[in-house]
């Protein structure tokens, strides 16, 4: 694999080595599903509930989104998710907005190291 | 026995007393009637004596007059009198003796004079045919002459000339032959003056001695013919001795009762006399005599009716007083205190306190000896409470019932008591009730209560402080990292925009220790059980769970056996040796095992299963205890692991056990952040499902690891179908690409619902494996599960379901396992740990469903 690429991955959180793991050391899958991340909807479906106050939406969502970043070992997002997701599952949607910011800044660096390596 | 004789005495003894005044009151009747009618005889007696005595006087004073008058005649002749002086002083005399007799106003003859003078008859009136007349013949010459000068009274005849009844009374003159005679008309006035004199209604009756009637009165004008017929009845019982007696009596004309009183007379004259019975008894004084016995007669119903209503009452009263008796057995001692004088009576009495204490007498002896009975730390407390101040005190206050429970000796041991006074102002306004029962049993069981509850309310109050204060450290803990990470991100960001690759990298370094410091905090949320348990005294050593298993499962073999009942094991663990309390799961197992084996009847079978899910650090082990025994009903299985539940169904107190069993096991388990539940059909068997996370110590089981590890390799995937539901696409997807880098075929389903219909679809024994993601739309793992498990396909129940979750808590994997699954793979997927999960369920449904018949593709039957 090239260096560079492990290296951006890493840097936005991502445990390649465990992701590969998971792909059985197939690279290529890894890669094919990790570019494919950016088009996953969980995100948007995340955040607009959150924004309309669906608390109910929100964590289906977040708890799709969460399933989604782990299978990636996508740490950066993974932990913040998770964290969501036991906040919303207790239908505290106010501390879930509050995150929400932090959580989209984290999104879009994701989104934009893996739209880079396409 | 004594009890029932002398309630039974009280309406025996009114009944007999009752009659008894019944026969006093008509024997004092009977009495007083005889009384009477004694005095009556008595009466009648003297009444019938003096009328008797009346009729001698007239026929003595007659006798005398023949006496007076023969000597007159005597002394005429002595002085030279001839027959014709003689008949003048006759004729005076009679004339005389006429007017001093009789009273004048009757002209019947009274008597007549006539005397034999030298052979010729001189009478006061002249005689016709005197020449024919021959007195030499007659009875009253002959008994004359014969009677040697004295007066003679002769019997009743008819007068030849006047037809009249008469008797003669003669006497011989001193010259031979010559005799002065007296006829007496028996009809005359002279016998009939007693009629005058007698009683009202009686009647009288006077005959001679042939039972001629010579005169009777009666209220009837009854004709002499039937008065003679009268005398004849009356005389003829007085022959036969019927009508002697002083109670006999007859019937008269009128039907009334009669009495008879009778005097026969020197010259053989009979008087009879009749008096009414009812005159006698009653007189004219009935209207008293009948208010007199209506008065008895009412007095007497009275009490007979009170008698009856006594009867009546004394069959309530028994009957409340078998209650109160009844209500008495459950009371070992009850007194009744009077509180005013101070006194105390014992109606039932503990034997020691009998002992020490009289029956009755000053209520401070009473206290004195129950007091020396209490446990001395309650003794003070319990002397002031039943003073006869306090008792006092709290009547004035008015409070009805009043106690408690304090431990008393009872020989050399102490038993729990609970004592009462009761008071009713209205029943005893000075006296209370003391009772005492014992509680013992219901006491110890109380506190018994008491403690687990206190310890529940303690564990959990120590538990809910020990979350709070994990919890709130915790996300203290976690926003220091997570700024950090933030912070950095920001840093880097800038860095990047900058090209500063050096920077980049150091924050990113930053980042990623941040991170991992995060991921530890939440690992430790994970934990959270784990640490909870940890808090309640656990004794955690390392230990062989499988070793502690297999030993139990022999212990309780043995027992099985012995009933004929089978118990099979099967153990699968992966790490056998786990930190945890030995104790305390054997005493779950074994609780599990010997229930098992108490609830099931001989050929029933008993299986006891372990096994090993895998999750992150941490390890969960299942315990299923199954069999075929008598099961539970739904009703029972609600309350099954409520404290005491078998008590509650008011049982005898006698049911083998303490009913703790089942939730001392359950807060075991709890203690252990465990999981239990239970399905049961009555009459089918229970199934008891046990899931611990215990932390397995991974460094010792090389030894089996290989044998674990060895299907990995022989393991053929090809030709495997897996159906895989998870609801995200890309989810989906990667599980997916996974399982066919495995090299199995996959086929897919959006959710729940389609995984069940993509199931139902798929050929009989095709599916080796499903893997059921959890939450999910229209029918989430759980319902898409129970749901496989109900078909009605001869694979439904066999075909391995691997749940997919993100939830790694004891009770998520407890509720799996209710849902019929058969393993547990957390989320984000680890693809060796799933790979081995499934070979190993499917090589198992591979033995199983070939029992059912299935045979693998490109396998050679048979």
């Amino acid at each position: 694999m090239d260096n560079a690429v492990k290296t951006a991955l890493e840097g936005v959180g991502i445990d390649v080595q465990e992701a590969l793991d998971r792909f059985m050391g197939n690279e290529a899958l890894m890669m094919r599903f990790l570019t494919r991340f950016p088009q996953d909807l969980n995100f948007s479906a995340l955040r607009k509930a959150v924004d309309a106050g669906d608390a109910a939406q929100a964590f289906t969502a977040a708890h799709t989104l969460k399933g989604v970043v782990g299978n990636l070992s996508i740490h950066s997002l993974f932990h913040p998710v998770s964290a969501m997701v036991e906040d919303l599952r207790r239908g505290d949607l106010s501390s879930a907005s509050q995150q929400m910011g932090a959580l989209e800044a984290q999104y879009l660096q994701v989104v934009s190291a893996l739209e880079h390596l396409q | 026995m004594k009890v029932k004789i002398s309630r039974l005495r009280g309406p025996i003894l009114n009944a007999a007393i009752l009659i008894l005044v019944a026969i006093l009151l008509l024997f004092t009747v009977a009495l007083v009637r005889d009384k009477l009618l004694q005095n009556a005889q008595d009466l009648g007696d003297a009444l019938v004596d003096s009328y008797a005595v009346e009729q001698k006087l007239t026929i003595q004073s007659l006798t005398r007059e023949v006496d007076v008058v023969s000597q007159y005649v005597d002394e005429i002749l002595k002085n030279g009198g001839d027959y014709n002086a003689i008949q003048t002083w006759v004729n005076g005399h009679f004339s005389k003796l006429l007017t001093v007799m009789g009273d004048g106003t009757s002209s019947d003859p009274l008597f007549d004079f006539y005397a034999v003078i030298e052979g010729k008859i001189v009478a006061a009136n002249p005689w016709e045919g005197d020449e024919d007349y021959r007195y030499q013949d007659t009875d009253w010459y002959r008994q004359a002459l014969e009677a040697d000068g004295q007066v003679v009274c002769g019997e009743i005849y008819t007068d030849a000339v006047t037809g009249q009844r008469i008797f003669t009374i003669s006497k011989a003159l001193s010259s031979p032959g010559d005799v002065f005679a007296l006829d007496v008309y028996v009809q005359s006035p002279l016998f009939q003056t007693t009629g005058r004199a007698l009683p009202e209604d009686c009647s009288y009756y006077l005959c001679d001695s042939s039972g001629t009637l010579i005169y009777a009165v009666t209220r009837w004008g009854l004709d002499e013919e039937m008065l003679q017929r009268n005398v004849d009845y009356i005389l003829s019982g007085i022959a036969d001795g019927s009508l002697v007696d002083y109670d006999a009596s007859f019937l008269d004309e009128e039907g009334v009762a009669r009495g008879v009183y009778y005097h026969t007379m020197q010259n053989g004259w009979t008087i009879l006399l009749t008096i009414p019975i009812d005159s006698i008894l009653m007189g004219e004084k009935n209207t008293v005599v009948y208010i007199f016995a209506g008065l008895a007669l009412v007095v007497f119903l009275l009490l007979s009716f009170f008698t009856v209503l006594d009867l009546f009452r004394n069959r309530r009263m028994k009957r409340a007083d078998d209650t109160a008796h009844m209500l008495g057995d459950s009371f070992y001692a009850i007194y009744r205190v009077n509180f005013v004088e101070g006194t105390f009576e014992a109606f039932k009495a503990n034997e020691d306190v009998q002992h020490a204490t009289p029956a009755s007498g000053p209520y401070a002896l009473l206290l004195q000896a129950i007091c020396s009975l209490v446990q001395p730390s309650t003794f003070r407390l319990f002397e002031e409470s039943f003073s006869l101040d306090s008792i006092r005190q709290r009547v004035s206050q008015g409070i009805p019932d009043y106690g408690g429970d304090y431990q008393r000796r009872f020989g050399d041991v102490y038993r729990w008591v609970n004592i009462r006074t009761l008071y009713d102002p209205e029943l005893t306004p000075n006296e209370v009730i003391l009772c005492f029962r014992d509680v013992d049993v219901e006491k110890r069981r109380e506190l018994q209560n008491t403690i687990i509850l206190q310890e529940a309310l303690d564990a959990a109050q120590k538990s809910t402080k020990a979350k709070s204060e994990f919890f709130s450290r915790m996300s203290h803990d976690m926003r220091t990292p997570l700024n950090a990470i933030l912070n950095y991100c920001t840093l880097a960001e800038k860095a990047c925009q900058c090209y500063d690759n050096g920077k980049l990298q150091e924050y990113m370094k930053k980042i990623s220790f941040s991170g991992d410091q995060l991921l530890s905090l939440i690992n430790d949320i994970l934990e959270l059980s784990r640490m909870e348990a940890g808090k309640n005294n656990l004794d955690l050593k390392q230990l062989d769970l499988k070793e502690l298993l297999t030993n139990l499962a022999e212990i309780s073999r043995d027992r099985a056996q012995s009933e004929e009942k089978s118990l099979e094991i099967s153990i699968e663990f992966r790490d056998p040796i786990v930190i945890g309390d030995e104790k305390k799961l054997g005493q779950i197992i074994n609780n599990l095992l010997s229930n098992a084996i108490k609830y099931t009847n001989p050929g029933d079978r008993i299986r006891l299963e372990a096994r090993q899910f895998d999750f992150q650090a941490h390890s969960k082990y299942q315990i299923i205890v199954e069999d075929t025994g008598i099961g539970m009903s739904s009703n029972f299985l609600e309350h099954l692991f409520d404290p005491y539940s078998r008590e509650t169904a008011f049982s005898a107190h006698s049911t083998v056990g303490t009913g703790l069993g089942m939730s001392i096991v359950k807060s075991l388990v709890q203690q252990m952040s465990g999981e239990i539940s239970v399905e049961s059909t009555l009459g089918e068997g229970s199934c008891f499902t046990v899931t611990l996370p215990l932390v397995a110590v991974t460094g010792q089981v090389s030894t089996i690891q290989p044998a674990a590890d060895e299907p990995k390799d022989t393991f053929a995937w090809s030709g495997r179908t897996v159906l895989l539901a998870e609801d995200n696409e890309l989810n989906r997807e990667i599980t997916g690409e996974i399982l066919r880098q495995f090299g199995a075929q996959v086929v897919s389903a959006c959710d729940g619902l389609e995984a069940l219909q993509q199931f139902q679809a798929a050929p009989l024994f095709s599916i080796d494996v499903i893997l059921m993601d959890m939450q999910m739309p229209h029918m989430d793992g759980c319902q898409a599960a129970e749901a496989i498990r109900h078909l009605n396909r001869a694979d439904a129940k066999g075909v391995p379901i691997i749940a997919v979750t993100a939830n790694a808590f004891a009770e998520d994997i407890d509720r799996t396992t209710k849902a019929g699954m058969d393993d547990h793979i957390s989320k984000p997927i680890d693809s060796r740990v799933l790979q081995k999960s499934m070979q190993r369920l499917i090589s198992q449904w591979d033995d199983s469903r070939r029992k059912l018949g299935w045979v693998r593709e490109g396998e050679d039957q048979g």
